[in-house]
């Protein structure tokens, strides 16, 4: 009983909508410490950041697999903003996982978050996080590690998102 | 070393970048029983509500940082200050004499071998973690200083490591612990994997030097643990003088090992993952002890008596998920037995069987506010002669129910039986899982113990007939606590 008075005084987070229904180009990047190249990020990560962007009112375009590859060579925000630009509202959210150490039976994790969004009519708003977790296995590896970061990498998501469409209100 | 330095300084220096990652718990559980701060003795019953204060730092220097998409050479430096005292929350009071410099290492990769990690330093590893007893059985290097290679390619994983464990298992007796080992872990794929490895120390004797392995020749176990060596030789040899006549040590060869194995399965139905981990160890002989008689000290070189010290540690514990972001499962068991091939007189830590299994329920009712229940059993026995307490009364009860003032057991039964249920909030701001942190909690916790008393106390034991504070007898232990636990 009281932990349903508990889940009804639940808080909620309001959020700031899109002026109108729009497209955005949504664009997610795992940069690997090694050769392999560039891929997306893990999927349910994905999922949860275009559930933000639906929440906004925003209609999320994921960018194709060649563009994605084409990734691999370009490496700063700035020059794989130039591929994905289209005159539309651009998401990018790239990210970075590394091994540290074990710790009190974990193994902790770096991850380092970069979120860009690049308005059609503006300069790139940026945000860097670097958020430490602890994986409980040793087989996990940098994709458990950044779908571990998942709360932290949507939370600033969420703040980029509402800060700049409140900035457009009236 | 040439090539490795040559690598190293070719490589584009980038400016370094320091990070600091730790862990802690602190608590307070008020026990108006008398208890001091744990609802039972240790982590046999599930750490939750058994574990007092832990703070650690672990500090991270790169020297050279990793680059994406390329295999660049990379280095770190690594140190770690951890310790069992947090202020006001225990004995110590935070006190720094409390912490240590647990661990120091340089870490280098891509430096020779792709997918190599170099360290030199510390070398402590483990394969996984028993979370619900916080004990890792699958451990190798925890007391050695070193260097080890590491290989990881996603399917395989190789660590071999040499080095020197003198300093951790004999502290200002230093003396060379040539220690060599390692693992093999395979990822069979994402629902097994299986390992196995171990380590050898080797401490050779060398001739001159007092730390090195010794035994007295002659040395009687009984008298040993008595302290009564230099009496008995005393009574036997009445006209003899003990700097003259009492034997010099012989030197010896002390020798220890551990083999551990390992089997993860997991990420089918509502298994998320188990991980059993067994070890078999042989522990390392103890160094000289000191014996006081006449006001001389006298020194007692043990090797041959504790030589055959054995454990074996089964571990499981498996992770369910039963209704996704509603409600987790975590079950674990643990085994253990501890077997003293020169000890057949005494009970100790040395000689006993224990088993315990912990069953951990996690509610979610919203993603950051959660009810925890968890419950475990436990049986430890001494397989040794008695070693527990049941009654208040019972130090005139030993083997045969007779008094015995100079018999070598400690209680009236052999076995003590542990029963142990948690209950509580939990607030987990960064959403479920049962191992989600930092978590915030408020937590009851109930135990009852065959033994009397049994968690730590300050209790009066004595039964003599001017103790002040009197005797109690109590089996049911309740405490309330708040605390909370996070890795950062």
């Amino acid at each position: 009983m009281v932990l349903m008075l508990l889940a009804a005084c639940a808080l909620r987070t309001p959020i700031v909508k899109a002026p109108s229904p729009a497209p955005v180009v949504f664009a997610t990047v795992h940069d690997r410490y090694d050769d392999s190249g560039a891929t997306a990020l893990p999927a349910p990560l994905v999922e949860r950041l275009e559930a933000l962007l639906v929440a906004r009112d925003l209609r999320p375009q994921a960018v194709d697999a060649a563009t994605l590859a084409g990734f691999t060579s370009k490496r700063t925000p700035q020059s794989r903003l130039a591929v994905l630009e289209s005159g539309a509202l651009t998401f990018l959210v790239e990210a970075e996982a590394e091994y540290v150490s074990q710790l009190n039976g974990r193994m902790r994790w770096q991850v380092d978050v970069r979120l860009s969004l690049d308005p059609p009519d503006g300069d790139p708003i940026t945000d860097e996080v670097a958020v430490t977790v602890f994986l409980l296995f040793m087989h996990q590896d940098a994709d458990d590690a950044i779908l571990d970061a998942s709360t932290v990498i949507e939370r600033h998501a969420s703040y980029m998102l509402d800060a700049y469409f409140s900035s457009l209100a009236p | 070393m040439i090539s490795l330095a040559l690598m190293l300084l070719s490589a584009p220096a980038e400016a370094g970048r320091a990070d600091v990652g730790g862990y802690f718990r602190v608590a307070t559980r008020p026990d108006f029983q008398g208890g001091s701060n744990t609802l039972g003795y240790w982590n046999l019953h599930g750490r939750l509500l058994n574990e007092s204060p832990y703070a650690t730092l672990d500090f991270r220097y790169e020297v050279l940082e990793r680059q994406a998409g390329t295999l660049a050479p990379w280095a770190s430096i690594h140190a770690r200050v951890e310790g069992g005292s947090v202020g006001n929350a225990d004995p110590g009071n935070g006190n720094l004499s409390n912490l240590r410099l647990s661990q120091v290492y340089a870490t280098t990769g891509n430096v020779l071998i792709p997918n190599v990690t170099w360290q030199v330093g510390t070398l402590d590893r483990f394969i996984g973690d028993l979370g619900l007893y916080d004990m890792r059985p699958a451990q190798l290097f925890f007391e050695t200083v070193g260097a080890s290679a590491w290989y990881q390619d996603g399917r395989f994983d190789v660590l071999l490591g040499v080095g020197d464990s003198g300093y951790y298992l004999r502290g200002d007796d230093y003396n060379t612990i040539f220690t060599g080992g390692g693992w093999l872990r395979v990822h069979v794929n994402d629902h097994l994997e299986v390992g196995g490895g171990g380590q050898y120390r080797a401490e050779p004797s060398a001739e001159g030097n007092r730390n090195a392995p010794y035994a007295t020749p002659g040395l009687d176990y009984e008298d040993w643990l008595r302290g009564e060596v230099i009496e008995s030789f005393l009574a036997e040899n009445p006209n003899q003088q003990v700097e003259i006549n009492f034997p010099d040590p012989a030197a010896s060869d002390a020798e220890s090992w551990k083999a551990i194995g390992y089997l993860g399965f997991g990420g089918f139905g509502p298994v998320l993952w188990n991980n059993l981990f067994a070890s078999y160890e042989r522990k390392h002989p103890e160094g000289p002890t000191f014996e006081s008689y006449g006001g001389e000290s006298y020194t007692m070189y043990v090797t041959e008596l504790t030589d055959e010290r054995d454990v074996l540690t089964v571990g499981n514990e498996m992770q369910l998920r039963i209704i996704p972001q509603r409600f987790d499962v975590a079950w674990g068991f643990l085994y253990g037995l501890h077997t003293d091939g020169d000890n057949d007189i005494a009970p100790s830590d040395h000689d006993r069987m224990y088993r315990s299994t912990v069953l951990r329920g996690q509610v979610y009712a919203t993603p950051t506010v959660h009810w925890l229940v968890e419950s475990s059993v436990a049986e430890e026995v001494s397989t040794n002669g008695r070693a527990y307490r049941e009654h208040a009364d019972s130090i005139f009860a030993n083997t045969g129910g007779v008094p015995d003032s100079r018999g070598l057991e400690l209680g009236d039964t052999d076995t003590r039986y542990t029963w142990q249920g948690k209950t509580g909030v939990v607030l987990s701001p960064l959403g479920p899982g049962i191992y989600t942190r930092p978590s915030l909690r408020l937590m009851f916790g109930t135990q009852y113990s065959n033994q009397n008393n049994a968690f730590g106390n300050s209790f009066v034991e004595t039964l003599d007939q001017y103790n002040e504070f009197g005797n109690v007898e109590r089996h049911w232990h309740h405490v309330v606590a708040l605390e909370t636990e996070a890795w950062f």
